[in-house]
């Protein structure tokens, strides 16, 4: 079983973030005060575990995200710079599935990728 | 003299600085701008939820916060403000951060987020940068009172 499917999701009472094969997908509304005591940490061991399997891309469906705050947005950020600082060859790309209706994810997702640089993909769903 | 159009909307509330206040009050605005301005009601959700985590976060916590929206007559717009009582450094802060932004607010928040991995954890920083990305805004400090003005258009 690889390490990445052996992550149990994360529910909380107003978001939740599930991983299913190889997409990690955000549900809810994601405005906690303290997303770096319960995001972060939980993007961690998904970075860690994505890392040893050995991927080249993970999905990150946030279709079902309607919002984010913007110290929820940091632990994506972050996510982006654990990727960056790894050795090139356990580098994987982050490959955002985002809604073309919903305008923060248009305005977050751009500035994402422009610190991501060839890290991140952003594609528009259905 | 034409008479003065009354605002289709006025919505003034005294806010206890406690995070589950938040989503109540944003709920409301997110669904009476959708009736109204419908254009315009996610970027009125975004200001008013960045605004009023920023006023709970950094404010006194025994002070309430003020919170005015208009939805005027006559012209699609939103206007709002946010008010709280801030300690001395928090202020000098904020008018730091408002002081260093750029006049073009995509370049405001792509800079904002370059500049997360020097924070330590728990502060982003990035709730005025994603605000002027969805309103034209201005800062007001008399002492320790800060005001927030917000248009969206």
């Amino acid at each position: 079983m690889s390490r990445l499917a052996a992550i149990s999701a994360l529910a909380e009472q107003s978001f939740g973030i599930a991983v299913d094969g190889q997409v990690v997908r955000f549900t809810g509304t994601l405005s906690i005060r303290n997303p770096s005591e319960v995001v972060t940490p939980f993007l961690r061991r998904v970075h860690d575990a994505a890392t040893r399997d050995g991927l080249k891309q993970l999905t990150v469906d946030i279709m079902q995200l309607r919002f984010m705050n913007s110290s929820s947005i940091r632990s994506l950020v972050d996510w982006v710079e654990w990727i960056r600082r790894e050795p090139e060859g356990k580098r994987y790309v982050l490959d955002f599935l985002t809604r073309p209706d919903v305008l923060w994810q248009k305005t977050t997702l751009t500035a994402i990728q422009s610190l991501g640089g060839e890290q991140v993909v952003v594609r528009r769903g259905q | 003299m034409a008479s003065e159009q009354q605002p289709t909307l006025v919505v003034r509330v005294a806010l206890q600085p406690v995070w589950n206040q938040i989503e109540p009050l944003q709920g409301y605005v997110l669904a009476a701008s959708n009736v109204h301005v419908p254009t315009l009601s996610e970027r009125t959700g975004i200001v008013v939820q960045e605004l009023l985590e920023n006023a709970v976060k950094y404010g006194d916590p025994g002070r309430s916060i003020d919170f005015w929206l208009q939805i005027p007559s006559g012209r699609r717009g939103v206007d709002l403000s946010v008010s709280n009582h801030a300690h001395p450094r928090r202020v000098a802060l904020l008018q730091q951060e408002f002081e260093a932004f750029g006049p073009n607010p995509k370049d405001t928040l792509a800079r904002a987020m370059q500049r997360l991995p020097r924070l330590p954890q728990g502060v982003s920083m990035l709730g005025l940068a994603r605000i002027m990305n969805e309103a034209a805004i201005t800062l007001k400090v008399d002492g320790r009172l800060v005001t927030v003005n917000a248009a969206i258009q």
